[in-house]
């Protein structure tokens, strides 16, 4: 992540970037437009099974934000209106109806409502405090620094989901109505993030810290809230979007585990899938399955869209992973074959191989393009290139 | 290996500053999971409120010393810390006999889990690195991220549904059938709690196949959340150590490719995982409460969850502060293993 994390002065001094993705990519280009839509680049610069998984993504996280915001409109019942009682999948009800005598199929619309609200607020608000208090202890290390590290720390170390409750017991001693529930819920699951935008941002602010602009900042006579949130913060923002949806993932994926725990919101305030399946979950061995599995997919559903999206960013961000031009580089195809050759068990073929191998060695030591594989020669701490979440928080070792 | 000091010298000093450690993190967790949980008020009003005169609530309250100053509770809570006192729950049990009673099975689901992980995650890893960007490779990653993304409940109500209810192989809950736990707990010489020593211990295969099928479901449906996670890095670190300069070097040797693979880049491509281990133990232990949930697996989440309905905040501070002890426990642990088996690390 090297390389997407640096940035020269040059860079710097053209202005805020929010644009990181991509930027790096084709920033030399002049006939880029000024004005895109949001995302484009991002598309614009993946190929192939990249640019499908992306797509898929986003459709399918379309539908959910089409389907929470119309959720009135498209819903037959409401949330917390009683139909009939334990009825199986028919014409009248799609997905059949609870034992408590909710339409599933309502229930899973109004659910994709709760989801999008708690994610928006839970990202939102962790993103606001985690990068507001990165950068101011980024910028003025010391003993406040040390101090939210340590703590930080802690709440990293915590399991999320327990660190939920616990947070959920602190802001609404675990009951909650409507919209505060949802309130609390996503205040809940807010912390479990916050350290994460915390170390991100902190470590980009250290780094950005001695970069020539800042002095000039200085020099000019900013006061150190102009230099942090005016000039570093839209230079250490670049990692945000990929921990955001990657974030988004998670947070339903809690929100659902706290319904589960019966621990979120109230059924006659908000539906909520995980709710949901528990309390259908007695009642399975007696064939009652509608009530169940559908809310379960749905939560697979938008979980994956996110996940897609969430990981195709990564891996345009990340140089390790990074195609160009076609759908795999010349590299990646020799290394696909060098991988599937060696792996294969077959002994007949080895010294052929090792020759191959040998040869492409000596033509190309280091592929262009792709830098050395710093984690893997000295940190100690070796980072897993594929999992960001972890990659972010341990990336100051 | 070639370090100023002595290797050995040096493992033992990184390893007492990293025992040091341990400390401050558990102060820290145990401070900030006490003060979170007393924000808002005291545990005994939150059981009991509206349930009991208000007169009785502050006899309750006296007794239990919630109307001292904070800071005189965080210094008792500290102490008692200290000689395994956790408190007793609002029904009066202590909370470290809770702790004793469920934690070793919770430490069995995680036991069998990781066995899951271990055996589905790496040779799937390897396989995906082996098909790199084949329909073999894809199909893994999407059944990674299908676990990824499936929560742990839902997996273990497919799990459930299709083992338990509709084929009958499996017990559908539960950690071994009702009169085997009464023998696992009376008849064994010792009682370890974790199932399946005692039945190890009393020797009846009928015991020990009894428990066996009891745990296969959860340790899948907590193993394969974890497997995800395997595969991905397996099959990333594989790819990428198979291009590191020590690869090179020992096929520039001329040592055959086969030995390259497992013995060269296979064996290094692992290290992150024990590395992340430590952070799986956390995510685990937070899957695990589902799980238990789930198959009314009798340990401590679903003690947790159990007493999260009954509003007992006092068991559930003890069982959380508990599990966060364990997990920075547990990540030392992984940090020794990982520099014993990684001389990089010894910095």
């Amino acid at each position: 992540m090297s390389d997407v994390l640096e940035l020269s002065p040059a860079d710097a001094l053209a202005g805020p970037r929010f644009d990181g993705i991509g930027a790096e990519l084709d920033g030399n280009d002049p006939k880029r437009p000024r004005f895109q839509l949001p995302g484009a680049q991002l598309l614009a610069t993946t190929h192939g099974l990249q640019r499908f998984m992306l797509l898929t993504g986003v459709v399918i996280v379309a539908i959910f934000v089409i389907v929470g915001a119309f959720a009135p409109v498209l819903a037959p019942f409401g949330f917390a209106q009683i139909t009939t009682f334990n009825q199986p999948p028919s014409a009248e009800h799609l997905l059949g109806t609870t034992v408590g005598g909710f339409d599933v199929l309502s229930r899973i619309i109004w659910g994709a409502r709760t989801a999008i609200e708690v994610i928006l607020l839970a990202v939102s608000l962790s993103i606001f405090v985690g990068v507001t208090l990165g950068v101011i202890s980024g910028f003025f290390s010391g003993v406040l620094d040390r101090v939210l590290v340590l703590f930080m720390d802690a709440l990293y170390a915590l399991p999320s989901l327990l660190l939920a409750i616990v947070v959920s017991i602190m802001v609404s001693s675990g009951q909650s109505g409507a919209f505060s529930g949802i309130l609390s819920t996503s205040i809940s699951i807010t912390v479990v993030f916050i350290p994460q935008y915390f170390r991100v941002t902190r470590n980009a602010t250290l780094a950005a810290k001695a970069e020539p602009y800042v002095d000039a900042a200085r020099v000019a006579g900013a006061n150190p809230g102009r230099i942090m949130f005016g000039h570093i913060l839209p230079n250490v923002s670049q990692t945000i979007p990929v921990l955001m949806t990657l974030n988004a993932s998670e947070a339903i994926l809690t929100l659902a585990g706290l319904g589960f725990l019966g621990f979120g919101i109230e059924p006659n305030s908000a539906a909520e899938w995980g709710y949901d399946l528990n309390k259908a979950r007695p009642d399975l061995s007696s064939g009652y399955w509608w009530g169940s599995i559908f809310p379960g997919l749905a939560i697979v559903l938008i979980v994956t869209g996110v996940t897609l999206i969430g990981e195709s960013m990564n891996d345009v961000l990340n140089p390790l992973l990074r195609t160009r031009g076609g759908a795999t580089t010349a590299d990646e195809e020799e290394l696909a074959e060098v991988v599937s050759a060696v792996l294969d068990d077959a002994p007949s073929s080895d010294e052929g191989l090792v020759e191959a191998n040998a040869a492409s060695v000596l033509q190309e030591p280091d592929p262009p393009g792709l830098p050395d594989l710093p984690d893997l020669s000295g940190s100690p701490v070796v980072e897993p290139a594929d999992t960001p979440s972890a990659q972010e928080v341990s990336s100051d070792e | 290996m070639a370090a100023q000091q002595s290797p050995t010298k040096a493992l033992v000093k990184y390893l007492a500053i990293r025992a040091a450690l341990i400390i401050p993190t558990v102060l820290i967790l145990v401070t900030v999971v006490f003060f979170f949980m007393r924000v808002t008020g005291d545990p005994i009003t939150a059981a009991m409120g509206g349930r009991l005169p208000l007169d009785r609530i502050e006899a309750l309250k006296d007794a239990a010393g919630y109307n001292d100053p904070i800071i005189v509770q965080y210094g008792r809570f500290l102490w008692d810390l200290i000689h395994f006192d956790f408190g007793r729950t609002t029904d009066n049990h202590a909370i470290s006999e809770i702790l004793l009673k469920y934690g070793p099975a919770t430490l069995e689901l995680v036991f069998w889990a990781l066995i899951v992980a271990f055996l589905v995650g790496i040779p799937l890893g390897r396989l995906a690195a082996r098909y790199y960007n084949k329909w073999q490779d894809m199909t893994i990653r999407t059944f990674a991220v299908f676990f990824y993304a499936a929560p742990v409940f839902f997996i273990a109500l497919l799990l459930k549904l299709v083992f338990a209810i509709k084929l009958g192989w499996l017990p559908i809950a539960g950690r071994a059938s009702t009169a085997v736990q009464i023998a696992l707990d009376s008849k064994s010489k010792v009682n370890t709690h974790v199932n399946i020593l005692n039945a190890l211990l009393i020797g009846n295969p009928d015991y020990i196949v009894d428990v066996l099928k009891h745990a296969v479901l959860p340790a899948i449906a907590l193993g394969l959340l974890t497997a995800g996670v395997f595969i991905r890095l397996v099959r990333i670190n594989l790819l990428q150590t198979l291009r590191a300069d020590f690869v090179t070097a020992a096929r520039a040797r001329g040592v055959k490719e086969n030995d390259v693979v497992s013995k060269h880049a296979f064996r290094n491509a692992l290290i992150p995982v024990v590395t992340v281990m430590g952070m799986q133990i956390a995510m685990m232990l937070g899957g695990a409460i589902l799980t238990e949930t789930s198959f009314e697996w009798q340990g401590l989440g679903y003690a947790l969850s159990q007493y999260l309905l009954k509003r007992d905040f006092i068991a559930v501070q003890g069982i959380v502060t508990f599990i966060a002890c364990v997990v920075a426990v547990a990540s030392f642990l992984i940090d020794l293993i990982n520099a014993l088996i990684d001389p990089r690390v010894r910095y």
